[in-house]
Order: C-alpha cells, then sequence, then structure tokens
C-alpha cells in the first residue's frame, strides 16, 4: 500500500517540520502540507488533497498570529468581535484576545474538516486526531467533566473543582473569607497560557499570583517567564481577565519535590500506553518547558514504583479518550505519590531534546497509524 | 535512625489528620522515636493556624524522643505555605523540655521564645520574611550560654520585621553572645546599616564566619568592608551572596579579599540590581 501523509498546521513553528522530517527519515516520502491560511482561503484545499491511503494529522496554531486572526474571524457567530474589530487588532504584541472566539472559530473549521474526512471514508482515511476529543481536550473545563464522570473507574485523581465566579470580585465574595489555594485556568488556554496560580491569606489580607500571563492596561499576553504579582490592583486585573474569558478553578495540589525543585510529569501516552515521560522541575509552581524551567529524566530521578502510578493514572485518561491515538498528560504527584491529573493535551507530542530514549515519539505516531490504516 | 519528619500532605489535611496522629501511629508502632533529629513539616493549614498543639503534644510526650537534639520546625516550601505566612508560636517550651543542639524555625508570623532557657543550645536558624521585634528581643533575653551559630533571616517591613537597626544591634555585643562563632543578620532591607554597625561592635573580631547574605548590601556596606579590610582577615568565610554591590565594587572587593585567607562569597546571585535603592529586596520577601 501507498501511504501519503497529509498535514494540517502553522509554519511558522517547529512542529509541522519536525513531523515531517520524521516521516522522511523512514522513507516515506509522499507528504503534502496545508497551512491554516490556505484552510482559511479555501476549505476545499483540504479535500483536495484526500488521496486514497491517507493518513491526515493535524496540529495546532504556533507563532502566525495571522492564523489567531483567523480563527477569530471564524468564530464571529458567537463572539463578541466583529471582523472589523479583529482586522484592527495589533498582534505585534503577542497578545491574547477572545480565546473563547477563537475556540469556537476553531471548532467550526475542525468540524468541517472532520465532515470532509468522513465523506471521504471510502478512500481509506486515517485521521491521527479524533476531532470531538481533541475539542475536548482543549477545553479545561470540558476535560475536567468528561475525567470526573469516569474517575472511578481509573487510576487519577482530579484536584477539587470549585465554581467559577464571573469576575474577581464575585470571586472575593464567594471566597474571600477563608485562605486558600487555587488554581485558576483559562478555560481554552493551551498549557499554562492563562493559568493563575492564585493563594490568599485572611489573617495578612494578602493575595499573590504566580503566572506567566501579564497585562499592558487591556492587552494581556503570555510571558516566558513566571511573575509573581502581589499588588492588589494586578492581581484584580489578571483574574478579571481570566475569569471573564471563561475560567476553570481547582485546588493547588502541592507538587512533589526534587532537589528542592516542585515537579510534574508529561506522559506521552499512545495508543493507551505511556511511551515517554519527562519530568518538569521549577521553583515556581507552573512547570512547563517554555517557561525555561528544567527538564528531567523521570526514570532517574522517580523509583519504578512511582513511575508505574504516572504511567497507569496518564493511560487511565487515555482509556477515557479512547478514540485518541495520542495525548500528552500532565500529572503531579504529591509527596506520597498519589497522581492528580491536572492537564490533558492533544497536542503533547512536541519534545525538543529528548532524553532517555534515542527515537522521537514521532516515530510510534507514525508505526502505529501505519498499522491502522494497513488494518493489522 | 537519623532523623525523621513529620507532615501532612493535600490528602491528610483536607481528611482532618493532625500531624499528632501521625506521631501516634508511629509511637504505636515503634513505642520510642530514635531519631536524633525531628523535622515538622506542613501541618493543617500552616497560614492560619500555628503549631501550639504540637509543641504541647512534643512537650508532653517528650519521653517517647530520647535521642533527640535537633528539630526543624516548620520544614515546608512554597508549594505547602509560603514562608512569610507560616503561622509559628512560642516554641521556647521546646527547649525547657528537649536537650537540642539545634533549633531550626521557618516562618515567623507569632514566632516568640518567651524566657527561652537553654544550657545545650549551640545553633539557632530562623528562616523567614520579616522577624518582629519581639521575637528579637526574646533571643537577646534568652539564656544560650553555649549558642555557637546564630542564624536570623530578619526580613522587610511588609512581612513582619517592624523594628529598626536599634533592634539589632544587640546582636552585635559579644556580652550577649559570648560563644557565637557563626553570626548571620542576613536577608534584611538595612544591610548596609547592619554592616555599618558590625564593623563599630565588639563581636567581629571572635567571629569565624560572619553571613551578611541574601539582603540589599549594596555599595555602601561594600565601601565599609572596603575600608576594613583588616577587621574581616581573621574569618574563615564572609558571606555576601545576592547583593546589590556594583560590579566596580565587586572587583575591588574581589582583589583586596584575595590576599586574604577569608573565603568570600559574594556572587550576586539572583538580585535584580537597580541603580535606585528604593527597589533592592532582600532574597525572601514575599
Amino acid at each position: 500500500m501507498n501511504i501519503n501523509f497529509l498535514l494540517v498546521g502553522d509554519l511558522s513553528g517547529r512542529r509541522i517540520q519536525t513531523f515531517a522530517n520524521c516521516l522522511r527519515k523512514l522513507n516515506y516520502n509522499n507528504i503534502t502540507i496545508i497551512t491554516w491560511t490556505e484552510i482559511f482561503k479555501d476549505i476545499s484545499v483540504f479535500e483536495e488533497n484526500l488521496k486514497p491511503n491517507t493518513i491526515i494529522k493535524i496540529e495546532p496554531p504556533e507563532k502566525d498570529m495571522e492564523i489567531y486572526r483567523g480563527f477569530l474571524k471564524h468564530g464571529i457567530e458567537k463572539g463578541k468581535l466583529s471582523e472589523r474589530d479583529i482586522d484592527k487588532i495589533d498582534f505585534s504584541d503577542f497578545k491574547i484576545i477572545a480565546p473563547d472566539q477563537w475556540y469556537y472559530g476553531f471548532t467550526k473549521i475542525m468540524e468541517q474538516l472532520d465532515k470532509l474526512c468522513i465523506k471521504n471514508k471510502f478512500k481509506n482515511l486515517y485521521l491521527m486526531n479524533n476531532i470531538a476529543e481533541m475539542l475536548v481536550m482543549m477545553d479545561k473545563k470540558q476535560t475536567y467533566e468528561v475525567l470526573e464522570k469516569k474517575l472511578d473507574n481509573e487510576k487519577f485523581y482530579l484536584p477539587q473543582k470549585l465554581y467559577s465566579p464571573k469576575n474577581y470580585d464575585e470571586f472575593k465574595s464567594l471566597y474571600g473569607n477563608k485562605s486558600m489555594k487555587v488554581f485558576i485556568k483559562l478555560r481554552y488556554g493551551s498549557g499554562s497560557t492563562g493559568v493563575l496560580g492564585y493563594a490568599n491569606n485572611i489573617k495578612l489580607q494578602d493575595e499573590l499570583v504566580y503566572t506567566s500571563l501579564n497585562n499592558n492596561s487591556n492587552n494581556f499576553y503570555s510571558n516566558y517567564k513566571v511573575n509573581r504579582f502581589t499588588e492588589k490592583t494586578k492581581v484584580k486585573e489578571l483574574i478579571n481577565w481570566v475569569l471573564e474569558n471563561g475560567a476553570h478553578i481547582e485546588s493547588w495540589i502541592p507538587k512533589d519535590k526534587y532537589n528542592g525543585k516542585a515537579f510534574d510529569t508529561r506522559s506521552f501516552v499512545i495508543n493507551k500506553k505511556s511511551a515517554y515521560l519527562l519530568t518538569r522541575m521549577s521553583k515556581s509552581p507552573i512547570t512547563n518547558l517554555h517557561l525555561k524551567n528544567q527538564r528531567a529524566n523521570s526514570v532517574e530521578i522517580m523509583t519504578e514504583e512511582n513511575l508505574e502510578i504516572i504511567r497507569n493514572a496518564s493511560e487511565g485518561v487515555m482509556n477515557i479518550f479512547n478514540k485518541s491515538l495520542y495525548a500528552g498528560i500532565d500529572v503531579v504527584t504529591t509527596s506520597r505519590n498519589k497522581p492528580y491529573i491536572i492537564d490533558v493535551n492533544p497536542f503533547g507530542d512536541l519534545f525538543h531534546n529528548l532524553i532517555g530514549i534515542d527515537k522521537n515519539v514521532h516515530f510510534l505516531e507514525i508505526k502505529k497509524a501505519i498499522e491502522i490504516i494497513r488494518g493489522e | 535512625m537519623n532523623e525523621i519528619k513529620f507532615f501532612l500532605d493535600y490528602d491528610e489535611s483536607e481528611d482532618g489528620v493532625t500531624i499528632q496522629d501521625k506521631i501516634e501511629t508511629y509511637l504505636e508502632t515503634n513505642n520510642i522515636c530514635e531519631a536524633k533529629k525531628l523535622i515538622i513539616g506542613a501541618w493543617e493549614e500552616p497560614f492560619d493556624c500555628g503549631p501550639e498543639d504540637i509543641i504541647k503534644y512534643l512537650v508532653e510526650n517528650k519521653n517517647k524522643f530520647p535521642n533527640v537534639e535537633s528539630m526543624y520546625i516548620g520544614d515546608m516550601d512554597s508549594e505547602e505555605c509560603e514562608v512569610s505566612w507560616i503561622t509559628q508560636s512560642n516554641l521556647a517550651p521546646l527547649l525547657d523540655v528537649f536537650p537540642l543542639k539545634t533549633l531550626k524555625i521557618k516562618g515567623s508570623i507569632d514566632l516568640r521564645l518567651e524566657n527561652a532557657n537553654s544550657e545545650t543550645l549551640e545553633k539557632l536558624i530562623i528562616i523567614s520574611g520579616g522577624l518582629g521585634k519581639n521575637l528579637l528581643k526574646d533571643i537577646v533575653d534568652a539564656k544560650f550560654p553555649n549558642l555557637m551559630h546564630l542564624e536570623l533571616y530578619l526580613g522587610v517591613d511588609d512581612y513582619g520585621f517592624d523594628g529598626d537597626i536599634d533592634d539589632i544591634i544587640p546582636f552585635m555585643i559579644r556580652e550577649n553572645f559570648p560563644n557565637v562563632k557563626y553570626l548571620g543578620l542576613k536577608n534584611s532591607e538595612k544591610q548596609d546599616e547592619i554592616c555599618e554597625e558590625i564593623f563599630k561592635s565588639n563581636i567581629l573580631e571572635n567571629l569565624e564566619v560572619l553571613d551578611m547574605s541574601l539582603g540589599t548590601l549594596g555599595d555602601k556596606g561594600a565601601e565599609l568592608i572596603l575600608e576594613n579590610v583588616g577587621k574581616i582577615a581573621h574569618l574563615s568565610k564572609l558571606d555576601l551572596t545576592y547583593n546589590y554591590i556594583s560590579d566596580e565594587n565587586i572587583e575591588k572587593l574581589q582583589n583586596k579579599v584575595n590576599v586574604l585567607s577569608t573565603e568570600v562569597l559574594i556572587d550576586r546571585d539572583d538580585a535584580d540590581y537597580d541603580e535606585d535603592d528604593e527597589w533592592r529586596y532582600p532574597y525572601i520577601t514575599e
């Protein structure tokens, strides 16, 4: 069988080229790349490239802010920004704007691509991403709800969920009478985007926020550094923005420590098996690697028993998202090794400089996708 | 067994377990705790409640800890509780009943060492965002005749330091601390003033280590050290790690101390250098 690959994504980032290079290394050279910009121009380009025996991989938008603008425009129907507003946005500071509208636009396009795949099913196509599950995973609130329903059958835990009020004032009137530590997460934010580690102390009347989110008056954007804010106005502005744009709030689980640094572990699960573990260590409560945190080989810092707990927890998540070929599952273990799921990333397969294994995880994806399309 | 730590994790706190429950469970199995070092980590809601009940329990059950000579009360990190939010209590009763050589404490809200008295205590370390002047006075008034190592993270006024240099000067009077060899007056927003007073004091002469790290030591302090370099020549170590000294003065200091046998730690570390000293902060100032 002559297999074709169709990759959809954003050429400004590394994802498409990294995956295409893996295909070439394995001598799969029938690769077609379509950018999101081309899809926006005319979605039929996708169908035109659905040749017989095609494996399709959808990659998320990366650094090209015109793609961001494009998805916002596709979300106008349910969003607050008009086409004119969107055209006027200056994205030079990589601001995050109307994430709910962006998500709606993304959903609309994804559903169209999904329909085209179903329509052309007779061509023997295999879509590596399950669109419906991918869209759930991109919404932290829905992800939590889906996992919560089936929690009892699996070997993982979820931090306690809290009701998400509309704004800071409501948040304070609801929770302001007790000391607390929570994560206020932007519902439609990817990874650490829009995540606030929030703590307040009633006795001292102190509040603090750890986050990579920052703002310049009404412009909110992600930094490559986790800041710690205690100034009341700033704390209020950040919380207001996240709550107003849709949030998911959950309790802050103290992470286990290694060499004095808190850590969590990204487990890459493919075909329901955890294939790679990468531990992220940080002095701050937000461990994502693009925030210049330190990576560690999980195998070197944890016992086999602990590793197995993390593997089982992440595999449990993918038993629930059982139509997806792969995802990156972020697991926090407490000092007593109880595994809590804090994020599920449908695009969690991009690992730079893998340590501890000599092959890119994309090789595993390719191998499995080929087996599936061949009906093996 | 050398050390043992009792603490609550997230689930235990949620379930209402206490540190006393955990010690009790341990003692039911082991009868006594043979550890030399006893560490008390996160207790239930340390940002709201102090460890009074734990202290009371330990004091009442002192015979169950026959070997303990070192204690660390409040060993928790920011994932569990911010340093400046850790609520403590009067820990003097521990010193009354346990022959401690070392007492390390993290957190200083409501921390006291009232009428503390210990013939055995050699090392006292208090890590905090700010120490209150009541506590500073407790330490000066305490009877620690064998204290050799005194390390105080003095902090800032936003986090509990409510004194001024006059509350710190008593730590530089040799008569108050006749055997102290390691003096750490550190993590202070008054680091330059401390440096100035140290050189006027009578404690420096018999110190082995002077630790003025983690504070806002700037060029004023650096110039004082340059002028008084002869007075630090006998030290085995001078710790100035994390400082706000200019490149020029760091170089001058390095050149000047190179000829001494004193180890001088002068790494600026994470200090966010700012010309304007209004924007300088000690290391732990949460």
